[in-house]
């Protein structure tokens, strides 16, 4: 199996876990001394640093919405594969129901870096640029 | 260890034969006992529909929407997250953005999460059990 199959399922695994608040699948996919950040135009935000503060982040906004998100993740590009470490690159399009209604909330791009040190293929950093908010 | 790019294949092509009305395509994406229900909705106004029973109870249901839905859609499916795989079984879970374009008008319609488990039927990976949650209506 491919790395790129695995980040693949891994960044698919991150959107179901996130959008259907299933906390140990999304906290799955991040290792244990992993960074995040987000830009949001002139906005930043972190870096939040290790996997706690990281799970956190996403516990937080679940805490505040109320609506049902989709985290349509596609454009996968996986780059500078080794056998331990790769660099993936993909698209964001947030779909978000509300009301009985959806929107195109936001689309943005994550920049990771993976490593399978701790066995299955992990975000070790995550760096997400929105083009608007979210 | 599944076959992720069969089962990949057969989502998309299941999708592009609903969306083509190439019945024989979508036909052969079931399995001959499969079953399908569906949930339509959020919180406490969940619609629930099927199950549909059987390769035939299945197809029955795709077939009638087709002669209902006079616009054209695009089942964009995304995000497919693999699990408990074996040689010959197999459960995925990815996303519907649901495009619908009628009188020349683009719209998005719904998302929603197809829950499939999948075996291997004369060779190829068919889904035996779809459960479909979609968070507006179709």
């Amino acid at each position: 199996m491919s790395a790129r199959s695995d980040i693949k399922n891994t960044l698919a695994k991150w959107t179901v876990g996130y959008d259907e608040r299933s906390v140990p699948m999304m906290a799955d996919c991040f290792t244990q001394d992993a960074e995040m950040r987000l830009d949001i135009g002139e906005m930043k935000m972190g870096p939040f640093i290790g996997h706690a503060e990281v799970v956190k982040h996403f516990t937080d906004h679940h805490e505040i919405q109320t609506d049902q998100r989709r985290h349509v993740t596609t454009n996968v590009v996986v780059e500078n594969e080794t056998a331990t470490s790769a660099e993936s690159v993909s698209y964001l399009s947030l779909w978000v129901t509300e009301d009985n209604a959806v929107r195109l909330q936001a689309a943005g791009v994550y920049r990771d870096e993976w490593t399978n040190a701790e066995g299955p293929w992990r975000i070790r950093r995550r760096h997400l640029t929105l083009d608007v908010h979210y | 260890m599944a076959d992720r790019e069969a089962i990949e294949n057969q989502l998309m092509s299941w999708a592009l034969g609903y969306d083509e009305f190439d019945v024989p395509r979508m036909a052969n994406v079931f399995a001959q006992d499969a079953q399908m229900v569906m949930h339509i909705g959020l919180g406490d106004n969940v619609e629930h529909m099927g199950p549909f029973i059987g390769h035939e109870g299945v197809m029955g249901l795709f077939t009638s929407h087709q002669d209902e839905q006079g616009d054209q859609r695009r089942h964009v499916t995304t995000n497919v997250v693999f699990e408990n795989e074996t040689d010959s079984t197999c459960d995925t879970t990815c996303y519907l953005t649901l495009l619908v374009t009628s009188n020349n008008e683009l719209r998005l319609q719904a998302t929603g999460v197809y829950r499939d488990n999948w075996i291997v039927e004369d060779g190829t990976w068919r889904i035996k059990n779809r459960d479909l949650s979609l968070d507006v209506h179709y």
